[in-house]
């Protein structure tokens, strides 16, 4: 074969994505990688549920959580792991300007639940999007994640509702109990996750 | 679940220093198909090391486009590792999920091929450790109780384990079963796939993600052989889709299959097998007769020849010799002069031919991605003429040039077809997926010059002394040319079937089809024969038109 012949050939395969060498059918991904909708979905949902909750309460946790609704919403665009993290912690914030400026727990407590639901339906969208694709049927499987996230997070709410309860019927000892424990209960977990990291 | 309670050990720093990480390129190398061609080739490199504190690997998908640079997102993002209390190796956190195509067939179903941390819920401890302690120093009971909260996800995130696949006797707990509608197909057709898995273990799996093991060459034209799902003990799900079907024999690899969590904090992965097999051998073989040039056998056939004899057309007439049959006597003549007088006819015998295919790497040629590429065109064409040329009594044999060729020497009957049709539907180096690499690369440029010269040669040596070649290559490079060009001068007429491939959508290309053009034209000029085969037409249109030519 000759030089010319060879530099030809090259031309015809490389010098354009869809020339006409089959071989360049595996330069391109045919599977559409970006998140998968249904999650996304969610996700998308409890961000607006989180800053709305924030909001109500204090106008600036409001603007804050907005910024954090963008950030989901342009993450899960994208496919951008990061950005998903980065508008949750901008939620978490306006939970916190919310606590902090004098919101109580029938704000912080659903606003807190629907950031964490919001960051994990958004990074399960991701991850299976990024492994099966967005045109794969994924339904249940996303259907029986975010459900067992919210009723985690459902079961949590009871035991802070039970606990704060407790804590404004009229016997402040046992809310200081009830929290240190619960701090207790946070620091085991915090460390467990922690050994795990590795 | 429960069995792997002892937690696994952490392997503090492996991750960093990178061995994993590579453990988890090499994985994508291995596991990512080469499929140029496949169906839905490809790996992603998964940013496995997700959480608050990952590595953003955006759409990188470099995985599946070359294989040697599989390394997916494992210089990015933070790959962490444990060991594997099931398996005892360390596993990377970075890791892809790409086609089951060249999954390793020797792991049983359900066999561990991995745990992995996803680190999905990595960072929620510590940010409800902050806002619970913020709640506490400001005294808002608000932001104590949304610690809580978040302490409570903590704990569900920390709580994963690898979820079993196999029960206590080691059997798969993920049963497989895939149907097709047609496992014979014709080339080309669209065959639809059912796709079923079921949970026979003992506990519920909330999240079974599944890719099946298309076989490269096969193209998924409807749905998605990629599925999740979450399955109850005894309960199944089934997923279809379509695929078309190129000729060969198509096996299915095992499904890659992961299996999560509930919470999604870790993966674990594994294969699962069920056998299936497509078929699928082009069927109605329907050339006209190919005509032939005249080079022949001793055998009686169908080449006009210039000797005399029996046939059919008139030849000549001689002097009668005793033991002449009496039919042939010609009694015009007797009855004229009273001589006796033979007639003569001519005598028609049998050709040899053998299909020569171009099925190099270079020859893979297709004017759009998704059309049917020049090797394949030419195999097809070169499976009707085979069994054209049995069927008007010539002796036709095969001989392919690319990856480590094949070749069959001309023969006739039955059981000659039977592996000629064999040969061109299954052989290797006939299939539909482009080979890796060129078959002399790698080698310096003078030696693979003296092996292409050479590979002629030897296919000279092989043909029988009156054989011609057709030769089924799209030309799209000197070396076929000059194949065509040695084999007429050592006394074979060559006659070039030539799948044209090339398209003037860009200068290259316009290019590439201009040269094309010249070195047919140069062929032809030599006096080999040409039929110059445009794309989109049925090869028996463009015989008839070639046919038309060269009897002029």
């Amino acid at each position: 074969m000759s030089r010319d012949a060879g530099g030809t050939d090259a031309a015809v395969t490389e010098r354009d994505g869809t020339g006409p060498a089959l071989g360049t059918r595996s330069d391109a991904d045919p599977v559409d990688r970006s998140p998968t909708r249904a999650s996304a979905a969610v996700a998308l949902v409890a961000a607006v549920l989180a800053a709305g909750f924030a909001g109500a309460a204090v106008e600036f946790a409001g603007s804050v959580g907005s910024v954090g609704v963008a950030l989901i919403g342009y993450g899960l665009y994208a496919g951008e792991r990061k950005r998903v993290d980065h508008g949750t912690v901008a939620l978490v914030f306006a939970v916190v300007v919310a606590g902090l400026n004098g919101a109580g727990p029938r704000v912080t407590v659903p606003a807190a639940l629907c950031a964490v639901v919001a960051w994990d339906a958004g990074g399960y969208a991701i991850t299976l999007g990024r492994q099966l694709g967005r045109e794969a049927d994924t339904g249940r499987a996303e259907l029986a994640h975010v459900g067992l996230t919210v009723g985690v997070g459902a079961a949590g709410v009871l035991l802070a509702g039970g606990a704060f309860l407790a804590a404004t019927g009229g016997a402040p000892t046992l809310a200081v109990i009830a929290l240190f424990s619960g701090a207790l209960a946070l620091v085991v977990a915090v460390s467990s996750g922690d050994d795990r990291d590795g | 679940m429960s069995d792997d309670e002892d937690a696994p050990d952490p392997a503090d720093g492996e991750g960093r220093a990178g061995g994993p990480g590579d453990e988890g390129a090499s994985r994508a190398s291995r596991w990512s198909e080469d499929g140029a061609g496949g169906a839905v080739a490809t790996d992603t490199g998964e940013d496995g090391a997700g959480g608050a504190i990952a590595g953003d690997t955006g759409v990188d998908a470099s995985g599946g486009a070359n294989p040697t640079s599989g390394t997916g997102g494992s210089d990015q993002g933070w790959p962490t590792s444990w060991v594997d209390p099931v398996t005892g190796g360390v596993v990377g956190a970075e890791r892809t999920l790409g086609d089951a195509g060249e999954a390793d067939d020797s792991a049983a179903d359900g066999a561990v091929l991995g745990d992995y941390r996803t680190e999905h819920w990595r960072g929620i401890g510590a940010i409800a450790f902050l806002v619970c302690g913020l709640g506490l120093v400001t005294r808002q009971p608000g932001l104590v109780l949304a610690g809580v909260v978040g302490a409570v996800y903590a704990g569900y995130g920390s709580s994963a384990r690898p979820p079993r696949t196999t029960d206590n006797a080691g059997e798969s707990v993920l049963e497989l079963d895939r149907s097709v509608d047609d496992a014979t197909p014709a080339p080309g057709e669209t065959v639809s796939v059912a796709l079923t898995v079921g949970n026979v273990g003992p506990g519920a799996l909330t999240d079974v993600r599944v890719v099946d093991g298309v076989p490269s060459g096969l193209e998924v034209v409807d749905g998605s052989p990629r599925f999740a799902t979450a399955l109850r003990p005894g309960e199944t799900d089934t997923v279809r889709y379509e695929v078309q079907v190129p000729r060969g024999d198509h096996e299915w690899g095992p499904a890659r299959v992961v299996v999560a969590d509930p919470s999604g904090g870790v993966e674990r992965e594994t294969t699962v097998s069920t056998e299936t097999t497509l078929r699928c051998v082009p069927r109605g073989i329907s050339t006209d007769v190919l005509p032939l040039r005249d080079r022949t056998t001793p055998y009686t056939g169908r080449i006009p020849t210039d000797a005399g004899g029996d046939g059919v057309e008139f030849h000549a007439t001689r002097e009668y010799r005793p033991g002449d049959p009496l039919r042939r006597i010609d009694w015009y003549r007797r009855a004229k002069t009273g001589e006796l007088g033979t007639l003569e006819f001519r005598e028609e015998r049998a050709g040899t031919v053998v299909l020569l295919v171009d099925a190099r790497r270079v020859s893979y040629l297709a004017p759009t991605p998704e059309a049917r590429h020049a090797v394949e065109r030419g195999v097809d064409a070169a499976i009707a003429s085979f069994g054209t040329l049995l069927d008007t009594g010539d002796r036709a044999g095969v001989a392919v040039f690319g990856r480590g060729g094949a070749w069959l020497s001309p023969g006739t009957g039955e059981q000659h077809r039977a592996r000629g049709r064999e040969l061109l539907t299954t052989h290797p180096a006939l299939s539909p997926v482009p080979p890796a690499q060129h078959t002399y690369e790698g080698l310096l440029p003078e030696r693979r010059e003296q092996l292409r010269a050479a590979r002629i040669d030897r296919l000279h040596g092989r043909l029988p002394d009156d054989a011609q070649v057709l030769l089924f290559s799209p030309c799209c490079d000197d070396y076929a040319a000059r194949t065509a060009r040695r084999l007429d001068a050592y006394g074979h007429p060559v006659t070039v079937i030539s799948p044209d491939p090339t398209t003037d959508r860009g200068p290259a290309e316009r290019l590439a089809r201009m040269e094309r053009a010249d070195r047919l034209a140069a062929l032809r000029r030599e006096g080999i024969r040409i039929l110059d085969w445009p794309h989109g037409e049925p090869f028996a249109t463009a015989l008839e038109r070639a046919r038309a030519r060269w009897s002029e």
